[in-house]
């Protein structure tokens, strides 16, 4: 007799969700539920992937799915009149100097009121999905679930069956929001390994803008962390967004992420996504254009040690004539680190006067740190304008030695041209606070490597 | 000021300078000659204390110092100014931010403070206006897209800020029209001084028209075969290398 002992994370997180369709009862006829339940099934099919998976080739993540994970309440979520130690984080860690945003704390996949500030205005939704689930159903039902697909993705499919809360936002014609909106979600370990889901809905109508910047903290490392975030954007027609997503979770920490944009006409989309810190973070960020003549720019700044590997998969769908993308990514791994990028370019038949844009450099300062670098083009039209470059290379040692020579110190050189060859990427970047912040934090790492 | 010593170096194993010996005293020019690959570059990396290079053999002293035993960025704050025949890019660092983090480096192994901005500004609108380069230089990225002569003066530019004691210009005049010749030897004299001394590497006799050389100087196979005034590079200029090297064979 052959006994299978083995842990497997899949059958523990189906196995809670059968406890979590169970708690709900009345809820559980909602067609929100339904959703779940339908991913539910889809993830019940579904595996985790193994290095055996094409577009998982390079990152292993075996260290995930032997590990259990439960989906803690933090006790720092109970409001401060039951909280017996009466503990609230200090933000201010979390807060990029000179930002004056509405934000929105999210611990443990749960959403603090207690640390939230958000002010309301007209034309403008920003709250808890937790609660817009209640409130603003029939947008709900109608976005939800719609424009991420989960077929083929377990990620997804887990967080989706799982979704509960994260932000909503809803940005109504022609609003402009005059205070970017922040959201922290923020991994409290300290009840054991934990499971934070978070799901996003945004959806930004006709002629509106907004600022959006996403920061993933780890508030202790006793244990270790798995986070889901998946975020669904609706950019409306003549719409835009500027968003950032900022990945500094600890080396306990494991994050999977994956960000839907459906851009209609003439919309701007900047997303800028900065990864720091995290044992492993995957990201997958999709773009379909399906309006004519978007603008979609995709920015990444990745800077590894230790045995970090952060993994940047993209895909931009062009679906429709006359649209623009253009995706500019960095990296430097040092360490035994390991990055991967791998960028698809999706021109459909109908898609003439595609400007497609693509470009990957990485430099690896240490002989074990590793890079897998793969345009992926997939052109379908015939008249489309498409570049893509990727380089990987080591410190420039002429470049360092040009530097000696003016007594610029060595260190102090390869300081300086580690941080030029990120500048580049940070010039793209609008927001002068988060802009400070980021090379803030990319001045520390940059010690580190 | 600088004192060389029988200096042998190589290079993957290839030796390259064979014993070369030459003095230099404060306020004195001095011109390299040479044909091709004869090692000219080679001396002056090497001097600059490039690490490709092994020395194999003897010495350098520089103001007293074993200019050998320091690492490039301390010959540079001592006062070796090497402009760089091939001058490389860094995209992403301006002009102005290069050179005041040099012009910082230098002051802080010296004991000084930081450099006053507006002071830094003000002496480097002056030197530039010196070597007649725009004032719009001062954001570019270092060397990135210039025009080869720009790189040059942009040497001579860095050379001004750094005030070396000495400077070793290698093939500064390759790449310059006539005008920008005539500048930047009007700016490299203008920096001269009884207390600084140069080394200028060059092909032709047109730049020592306008820097007119104490010594002149012709490198043939990684050794100083033959030294004399002026007049040598004149001589060069009309009999090329042919008969130097007719000579040395006539000594082995
Ligand atoms: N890093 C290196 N690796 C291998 N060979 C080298 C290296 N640097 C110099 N050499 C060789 O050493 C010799 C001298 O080169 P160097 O650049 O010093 O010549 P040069 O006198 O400056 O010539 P030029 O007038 O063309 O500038 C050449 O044969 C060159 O190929
Ligand atoms: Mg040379």
């Amino acid at each position: 007799m052959n006994v299978e002992t083995a842990f497997d994370l899949k059958d523990k997180l189906l196995e809670d969700f059968k406890k979590f369709d169970e708690q709900l009862n009345g809820q559980s006829t909602s067609v929100f539920h339904g959703k779940r339940k339908s991913a539910s099934e889809e993830f019940k099919l579904l595996s985790f992937p193994t290095k055996k998976h094409e577009e998982w080739k390079y990152t292993n993540i075996k260290a995930i799915t032997e590990k259990n994970f439960d989906q803690n309440t933090s006790d720092l979520l109970l409001d401060s009149l039951s909280n017996s130690l009466n503990e609230k984080i200090d933000l201010a860690a979390y807060l990029p100097e000179g930002l004056d945003a509405d934000v929105l704390v999210f611990i443990n996949g749960e959403w603090s009121s207690s640390h939230s500030n958000v002010s309301h205005a007209d034309g403008i939704t920003v709250k808890s999905l937790a609660v817009a689930i209640a409130e603003d159903t029939d947008l709900i039902n109608e976005h939800f679930g719609k424009y991420a697909k989960y077929n083929d993705n377990t990620f997804a499919a887990m967080n989706s069956s799982f979704a509960k809360d994260g932000l909503f936002l809803h940005v109504a014609k022609s609003q402009a929001i005059a205070k970017p909106i922040l959201c922290l979600y923020l991994n409290d370990t300290s009840k054991g390994n934990q499971l934070s889901i978070n799901r996003n809905l945004i959806l930004v109508d006709e002629n509106a803008q907004v600022q959006i910047i996403e920061g993933h903290y780890n508030l202790n490392d006793d244990n270790f962390s798995l986070t889901n975030n998946l975020t669904e954007v609706l950019v409306g027609k003549n719409a835009k967004i500027d968003h950032y997503k900022l990945q500094l979770e600890n080396d306990k920490a494991y994050q999977y992420n994956f960000c839907q944009f459906v851009q209609q006409q003439s919309s701007t989309v900047h997303t800028n996504t900065v990864t720091l810190s995290g044992e492993l973070v995957r990201n997958d960020l999709h773009f379909l254009l399906e309006g004519e003549h978007c603008d979609s720019f995709l920015n990444g700044i990745y800077l590894s040690d230790g045995t970090q590997l952060f993994d940047n998969h993209s895909l931009v769908d062009h679906a429709v004539p006359n649209c623009m993308s253009d995706e500019f990514y960095k990296g430097i791994m040092g360490g035994s680190s390991k990055g991967v990028f791998n960028g698809k370019i999706l021109v459909r038949e109908d898609a003439q006067k595609t400007n497609a844009f693509q470009s990957n450099k990485n430099v690896l300062v240490s002989d074990n740190a590793s890079i897998n670098t793969k345009p992926q083009l997939e052109i379908f039209a015939d008249d489309v304008r498409c570049t893509h470059g990727a380089t990987t290379g080591q410190m420039d040692d002429e470049a360092l030695f040009y530097m000696q020579a003016r007594g610029i110190g060595k260190e102090t050189a390869r300081k300086i041209l580690l941080r030029s060859f990120i500048g580049e990427v940070m010039e793209r970047m609008n927001s002068k606070p988060i802009v400070d912040y980021v090379n803030e934090l990319i001045e520390a790492k940059i010690e580190t490597l | 000021m600088i004192k060389i010593e029988n200096l042998q170096a190589s290079v993957d194993g290839k030796e390259i300078l064979r014993g070369i010996n030459l003095e230099v005293k404060a306020g004195e020019v001095h011109a390299i000659m040479g044909p091709n690959g004869s090692g000219k570059s080679t001396l002056a990396s090497v001097l600059a204390g490039k690490e490709d290079y092994e020395v194999t053999g003897g010495s350098v002293n520089f103001d007293g110092k074993d200019l050998l035993d320091l690492e490039p960025e301390d010959r540079s704050r001592e006062g070796v100014f090497l402009a760089f025949q091939y001058p490389i890019a860094i995209p992403g660092v301006s002009i102005a931010n290069f050179i005041k983090t040099a012009v910082n480096e230098k002051r802080k192994y010296h004991g000084m403070e930081d450099v006053k901005a507006t002071d830094f500004l003000k002496m480097i609108k002056e030197k530039m206006s010196l070597l007649e380069i725009d004032n719009k230089f001062l954001g570019r990225s270092l060397n990135e897209g210039f025009s080869g002569g720009e790189k040059k003066r942009n040497e001579i530019l860095q050379m001004a800020m750094l005030e070396p004691k000495l400077s070793i210009l290698d093939e500064t005049d390759s790449g310059l029209d006539i005008d920008a010749l005539k500048i930047v030897a009007n700016g490299v004299n203008k920096l001269k001084s009884d207390k600084n001394a140069s080394i200028v590497i060059t092909h032709y006799q047109r730049l020592l028209d306008h820097i007119v050389p104490d010594f002149v100087h012709v490198l043939l196979d990684g050794k100083i075969v033959k030294s004399g005034d002026k007049n040598l590079a004149l001589e060069l200029e009309e009999k090329g290398y042919d008969w130097i090297k007719e000579e040395q064979k006539a000594l082995a």
